[in-house]
């Protein structure tokens, strides 16, 4: 149904401090869900860069703590009770995520709890180290005094849709960094990190840290504009989220003097030992964890549940049992809380076109649920991942039959992200091990989603990547 | 005299029609096309009831289909839309069947697709799909199509020898008459010979054609030309596939390669090394054998596009004889970039004023031609839905609808004939079309739904020679 042009959305520019909703052009939400409005990005290309690198300056009039207060008053400002701008782009989010209205609110009341002071504070220090961004920290080497800190950048974000905490993420490392962000948002998306940069014009639209950001939306892949912005001159670093298309695509504008910095696309996997089958409580412990880890945000996640080895045994009797733990994670996979997880939004019709071939093959798979399109268990009868197990979605895993944890090495490959691991003993065997194959996280089964940001991710360390590192040598 | 006028019961016509469409139009494409909607839909709902009733206790992916559906007949042509099988179907078996070479249980999974018993062929002496491939040849009433695998899984379509030939006399009427044309006209121009710039045997359905140009278009192997000699390894195409599979996903170092494969490493790399040679001394053979002569092509876009830039290089014009017939299928593939006048290039080549554009796939056993209005018009055989793309749900078959492509082949006796593809159409059920002709039709611009998300496994011939260079370039790095 088309929306007339007056009443369809407006997803606002931001130019540091100030908010655009002029010059607008339609765009289309991702799979055809919202047509939306936004400012016409190409004019004002010259505006969104900072230009002059010396005006990351008046970040450096602030303390660390000055930093803290800004983020926890705002923090305490995305309160969906009382900001219009968050309950409006919340509200939109429903029509352009991937994921379902309450899941949806679910992330949105997430939001102030990761402006906290102690856990912007943790974050901080851990994954930069807070004295770097307050000074030169100086060290004594061999015939060397040595001072290293760690500047802003000029970076710009090409953040990913499936979670709004993604736009808070950016936005909160930007300011312990003192950089300066543009922000490209996506059109699964487009209505968060607007929102939030609004709230932080409410809060102190002279503040830097509200001067030092940039939101906008533009069709990825605009050459003409692109090449345009993608300049040394105009940022220094890219921070690309995700997304296969997305990230190759930006590798073209990569040279010397822009450095990207890529969280690739990735997928996870899941490694349960036969301890599993211990007992009666134990599978059903097992089955509600990987639930969890496959059902979640309706695994429109990177670090989702997909292909789970389980040792359960390969003969009839452990295909058998792993049929029986299926069931079980089926019902733990539909038992789950509506915030957590809900049926999904939209079936993938291909996932369907092959899942329900895998039903009628039933000498080689057992397709538990996924006729009402809510997601499914596929059960494969041999040690074999389907082969669409890059397609699986929309809560739809795959678990596959082993003898022997030996056979998990092939769970893991170069797009590897997340390992989820039961029972926690289980992991010694794997520690050492994965990592040469691919894997960059190891958790406890049943707690994939919760992701620390007080740590590296992805095998890199990409809030240190996002600063400059800059050492004065000084010699006696 | 075409059957369309019998008077015989409606089941009977259906059965005819069935049975051998070229024949119950009396081999006359004009009446083919020219039969009323109405009477068509109603023979069309007789011959899809009959398949059902015959097949769903000797097909068992479709008795357990019509099982979970709870389906015994139905009541119009809508109807049978949740039987039809997803494109997927025919690759429903472990990756690791194919890779380990397991034919005894590939046989047992096909078995359970067509209605012939597969269990009684020996495949046990079988080491490579290549092997395989030619004992089920030899051995059972099947000739079975693959896929070019590119999810890195071959596709396996049990078709017997029976519906291809019935395929062949359809396609000698489709592909060699226009409407309107006088069907004893096209027999005036001289005997076709067929080109084919690609190995004459293999088990691709593009391959397969051979056969069909063989028996029902050239009328000899004599007048048959093709390329390369022998046979198109299948082996080495899965190969090709699951090395881009592997590529995706990063997983290259853990390719096994089969020991039956790099046996004959030396004996692939000998043929991949004469193809060039083979494929001058093809071009030299139409340009100065058959010059003048009228010519039958059939293929895909690159690979006449190929046999076209030979000859542009070599400064030669209107080759052959203005009466022959050159088609291809009517939509680019996937990573496929042709230049925009390339049909001109093509006619200037050849010779002739047209090419002829179809639409099909192997899993549906009718080409629809375009018309010359831009229509692609449905073959009366061949019935076509539409799905709601988002929600696979059967659109209403009138006005004009978009969606998901389905068919149903009343040709199929062995196997299922209900189909649903990974393509995306727009169909004008009542809208006539100033050709003409009567039968509906869709519009040119026929695109794969995925072709952004890619992945998908259609049985499509654009991949195959990029898959047969990198598993070549491959198996050199075993050295």
């Amino acid at each position: 149904m088309e929306t007339p042009t007056e009443t369809m959305p407006v997803a606002p520019m931001i130019l540091r401090g100030r908010i655009v909703t002029d010059h607008l052009v339609e765009v289309g939400g991702r799979g055809g869900d919202l047509v939306f409005r936004t400012p016409d990005a190409h004019r004002f290309a010259d505006l969104l860069p900072l230009g002059d690198p010396g005006r990351l300056a008046d970040l450096y009039s602030l303390s660390f703590e000055d930093i803290l207060d800004y983020l926890e008053a705002l923090g305490a400002r995305l309160d969906m009770a009382t900001n219009a701008h968050l309950r409006e782009a919340c509200r939109l989010s429903y029509l352009t995520a991937p994921t379902t209205p309450p899941i949806v609110d679910a992330s949105y009341a997430a939001l102030p709890a990761m402006f906290a002071r102690g856990h912007v504070r943790e974050m901080a220090e851990k994954t930069v180290g807070i004295r770097y961004l307050e000074g030169w920290v100086e060290e004594e080497l061999d015939g060397l005094r040595l001072g290293v800190r760690c500047f802003g950048a000029r970076t710009l974000h090409i953040i990913a849709g499936n979670s709004p905490m993604i736009s808070a993420l950016t936005i909160i490392r930007n300011a312990i960094l003192r950089s300066d962000a543009i922000i490209k948002t996506p059109s699964n998306d487009p209505f968060t990190a607007p929102a939030i940069a609004r709230t932080m014009i409410d809060l102190d639209p002279g503040h830097p840290i509200t001067r030092h950001l940039a939101v906008a939306y533009w069709r990825g892949g605009d050459e003409a504009f692109e090449e345009r912005l993608y300049q040394p001159h105009n940022v220094e670093k890219i921070m690309a989220w995700g997304g296969y298309a997305s990230v190759k695509h930006v590798t073209r504008y990569i040279q010397p003097g822009l450095e990207l910095v890529s969280l690739d696309p990735k997928r996870s996997a899941s490694i349960i030992g036969g301890a599993a089958f211990a007992s009666e409580a134990a599978m059903a412990d097992a089955a509600r964890r990987l639930a969890t880890d496959i059902g979640a945000m309706n695994q429109v996640g990177c670090v989702n549940a997909r292909v789970v080895y389980v040792q359960s045994g390969t003969d009839e009797e452990g295909v058998e049992r792993l049929k029986r733990f299926g069931e079980a994670t089926y019902r733990a996979m539909l038992d789950l809380p509506e915030a957590v997880s809900t049926r999904p939004k939209r079936y993938d019709r291909e996932l369907k076109g092959e899942v329900d071939a895998l039903r009628l093959s039933d000498d080689w798979y057992s397709v538990i649920g996924g006729t009402d399109e809510e997601g499914a268990i596929i059960v494969s009868h041999m040690p074999d991942p389907v082969d669409f197990a890059t397609r699986l979605g929309d809560r739809t895993a795959n678990l596959v039959p082993i003898d022997d944890i030996g056979e998990v090495t092939a769970a893991v490959d170069a797009y590897t992200q997340t390992v989820g691991v039961y029972p926690e003993s289980l992991k010694a065997e794997l520690l050492d091990v994965l990592p040469l194959y691919g894997a960059q996280r190891f958790v406890t089964l049943g707690h994939a989603v919760e992701a620390t940001l007080a740590s590296a991710q992805d095998g890199i360390e990409p809030v240190r990547r996002m600063g400059k590192w800059i050492i004065n040598e000084i010699r006696a | 005299m075409p059957d369309i006028e019998a008077k015989s019961d409606p089941a009977s016509r259906a059965m005819a029609l069935c049975d051998d469409p070229a024949a119950f139009f009396g081999h006359d494409y004009t009446a083919m096309m020219s039969i009323e909607r109405e009477p068509l839909e109603a023979l069309q709902l007789e011959g899809i009831r009959h398949r059902l009733a015959t097949l769903r206790g000797k097909v068992a992916m479709l008795g357990k289909l019509a099982d979970n559906q709870g389906m015994d007949d139905i009541g119009d042509l809508n109807a049978v839309v949740p039987l039809l099988f997803e494109h997927t179907m025919y690759k429903s078996y472990p990756p690791s069947l194919l890779e380990n070479g397991r034919f005894r249980d590939i046989n047992l999974f096909l078995s359970k697709l067509t209605s012939i018993d597969l269990t009684g062929i020996d495949v046990s002496q079988c080491r490579s799909i290549d092997d395989w491939m030619e004992t089920m040849d030899r051995e059972s009433p099947l000739m079975i199509m693959h896929s070019s695998g590119t999810s890195g899984t071959m596709s396996f379509l049990p078709v017997s020898k029976r519906e291809w030939d019935k395929f062949g006399r359809a396609l000698r009427v489709t592909f060699l008459q226009n409407f309107g044309d006088d069907p004893a006209a096209v027999e005036n121009g001289g005997e076709f010979h067929a080109i084919y710039p690609y190995f004459r045997h293999g088990g691709a359905g593009h391959v397969r054609m051979c056969e069909i140009y063989v028996n029902h278009i050239c009328g000899s192997e004599e007048r048959l030309h093709t390329a390369y000699p022998g046979r198109m390894s299948s082996d080495l195409l899965y190969m090709g596939a699951k090395i881009r599979a592997a590529q995706a996903k990063g997983q290259l170092d853990r390719l096994k390669i089969s020991p039956a494969l790099l046996a004959r490493k030396a004996e692939l790399e000998e043929i991949q090394a004469a193809m060039p040679e083979h494929l001058m001394a093809f071009f030299t053979e139409l340009a100065e054998t058959l010059k003048g002569k009228r010519i039958f092509f059939w293929g895909a876009q690159n690979l006449l596009y190929n046999v076209t830039k030979i000859g542009h290089e070599k400064g030669l014009k209107h080759v052959f004889s203005p009466a022959s017939v050159i088609g291809t299928g009517g939509d680019v593939k996937d990573g496929m970039v042709m230049p925009d006048d390339w049909k001109e290039q093509v006619c200037d080549f050849v010779g002739v004023d047209r090419i002829k554009m179809c639409y099909g796939m192997s899993e549906v056993l009718g080409l629809h031609n375009k018309c010359a209005n831009g229509h692609y018009h449905f073959v009366p055989w061949v019935v076509p839905f539409v799905l709601d793309p988002d929600t696979s749900e059967v659109l209403p078959r009138e006005g004009v609808t978009t969606g998901r492509a389905a068919f149903f082949d009343l040709g199929a006796e062995t196997r299922w004939g209900g189909f649903i593809t990974g393509d995306e159409y727009t169909i004008h059920w009542d809208e006539p079309c100033g050709c003409g002709a009567k039968t509906v039709w869709a519009e040119d611009g026929i695109q794969r739904l995925s072709v952004k998300r890619g992945g998908d496994d259609k049985i499509s011939c654009a991949a195959t020679e990029g898959a047969h260079k990198d598993a070549m370039s491959f198996l050199n790095s075993f050295e």
